[in-house]
């Protein structure tokens, strides 16, 4: 295997988003799709909830989406790796699923907001590699 | 009607701190109060739910423990747990058997001992991702709850700042509230930001207590008072997937409001006094809206002018709510009732809403929703 993006980073948790394949590319969440209708969920199910269909396929869910809604969190929870004041929000991704997710940006957000998934980095592990978490972030130009 | 359903008695312990107490003393309190509040005997129960959801004592079995202290005569007991909707989820329940016929009294018990400090879904300390991504804290849910509510109707901070004025100085006249002092809206608004916009005064407190109601049959009723409180209509319900729109269509209060108003052939017009869920202020706000008192996004403005006042157009937690009287969290529902209770009975002393006849509750419990309508 040749170097990759990702080289010296690993998820904080396996399984719940996919690193970027190159070093301008974003994050993804994994989710999961209807191989019936098509509709995809941010949270791991076996029953689709829109048609009933019993087994679900894993997908990768879009990196972008608009806030939904936010707060900000003045009191930082026992056991959180995040620090006060730090933003959270629903994002509800352009793929339709709603999700929690922490906000890089305090000062800038708002209600309707477009963000994008990006890395956020937790600690340095034993063996030298960032443990990073996923945060969005206010959507940058381009692709 | 043969199967109506009437509150027969209520009783609490006091909502606070009490280190020194179980949970089988809390409950035993409460149930012993509600026994004498309905002018009957243990024995004469026939079926008993126990609402709780954890915390501190036995982790299973309490409800058998608790009304064991109260006799052993034998009843069925069943332990129900929503969350901080437990214990109307267990009189609703309870309410279903009498109509039925099954039983001709029944009676709730909801009792919890709490830990201080913030509510972690999960727990304190959990190791899940959304934990120690620091995304599972309570008051954030309501926090974005009034966000988007800001955003789109222009709602103000010092609206859901009033509501903790107006729940503070309610609980001043509830000798079984916790927070017995009245705050001004500087002090709500000044006091440190938890999540915004919601103060730390804009968060009920994690409490110990205990609430016990006792119903019957009409037929049995009688046999005890002439102008009982009836249990007129209930229902409960949980969050609907919407097509589409996962997480963003119409939440359970609105839908299960509606069926109650339905079954009890009456409007959001004809409630006199009001119990809503308000953990965190925006509760109120929002509740209202749902429960069709005021259209959506006129919430703000309404609590602000008054109107959920004991004197305004409808008034809301004349006890102090979850906000003042406190939330020990197996007991806010029985509490609820027992305020109602007291209103329509007459009883509510300066909390008094003149002339109330006819009551509503509204609890809830992570997503679980339960709304009830009482008259007299």
């Amino acid at each position: 295997m040749g170097a990759t993006a990702t080289d010296g980073i690993v998820p904080l948790k396996e399984g719940l988003f996919v690193l970027p394949d190159t070093p301008d590319g974003r994050p993804q969440l994994l989710g999961v799709e209807c191989p019936s209708c098509h509709t995809r969920f941010a949270a791991k199910r076996f029953v689709c909830l829109e048609c009933g269909h019993r087994g679900m396929d894993e997908c990768r869910l879009s990196s972008f989406g608009t806030i939904h809604t936010f707060t900000i969190i003045h009191q930082t929870p026992k056991g959180s790796v995040m620090e006060a004041p730090y933003a959270i929000a629903q994002v509800h991704l352009d793929d339709g699923p709603i999700v929690s997710t922490a906000i890089a940006d305090v000062a800038g957000v708002r209600v309707g907001l477009p963000v994008e998934m990006a890395l956020h980095d937790v600690k340095v592990d034993d063996e030298g590699r960032r443990v990073v978490a996923y945060v969005f972030k206010p959507r940058r130009e381009g692709p | 009607m043969s199967d109506e359903v009437v509150v027969l008695g209520v009783g609490l312990h006091p909502f606070g701190r009490f280190p020194e107490k179980t949970v089988e003393d809390l409950g035993r309190e409460a149930g012993l109060a509600a026994l004498d509040d309905a002018g009957i005997e243990f024995k004469d129960v026939e079926t008993a739910f126990l609402g709780r959801v954890g915390g501190s004592g036995p982790p299973v079995g309490v409800g058998m423990r608790i009304f064991s202290e109260l006799g052993q005569h034998g009843p069925p007991i069943t332990n129900v747990e929503l969350a901080c909707g437990s214990s109307s989820r267990a009189l609703m329940l309870a309410a279903d058997s009498i109509r039925a016929g099954s039983a001709d009294v029944a009676m709730v018990i909801g009792v919890e001992k709490m830990e201080r400090g913030m509510l972690q879904v999960g727990g304190v300390g959990a190791t899940n991702y959304a934990s120690v991504m620091g995304l599972n804290v309570m008051p954030a849910a309501y926090g974005m709850m009034a966000q988007r509510h800001m955003a789109d109707y222009g709602t103000k901070p010092e609206h859901f700042a009033q509501v903790s004025v107006k729940s503070h100085r309610n609980a001043v006249n509830n000798p079984y509230a916790q927070y017995r002092i009245a705050i001004t809206l500087e002090e709500v608004l000044g006091a440190r930001m938890v999540c915004d916009p919601i103060t730390l005064y804009q968060c009920c407190p994690t409490s110990d207590g205990a609430s016990a109601v006792i119903l019957a049959s009409e037929k049995f009723g009688r046999t005890r008072t002439t102008s009982p409180v009836r249990m007129r209509s209930w229902a409960g319900g949980s969050p609907m997937y919407t097509s589409g729109r996962e997480g963003l269509g119409e939440g359970p209060t609105e839908i299960v409001a509606r069926k109650v108003y339905e079954r009890a052939g009456l409007g959001p017009e004809d409630i006199d006094v009001t119990q809503v869920h308000d953990a965190f202020t925006p509760g109120e706000i929002l509740t209202i809206e749902e429960l069709g008192y005021v259209k959506h996004g006129e919430g703000g403005p309404f609590v602000w002018e008054g109107g959920t006042e004991i004197n305004g157009k409808f008034p809301v937690n004349t006890d102090g709510g979850l906000l003042s009287r406190g939330h020990p969290m197996g007991a806010t529902g029985g509490a609820m009732v027992t305020e109602i209770v007291r209103q329509l009975r007459g009883e509510a002393g300066a909390r008094q809403v003149a002339g109330a006849k006819v009551g509503l509750v509204q609890n809830a419990g992570i997503g679980g929703v339960n709304v009830m309508v009482f008259d007299k």
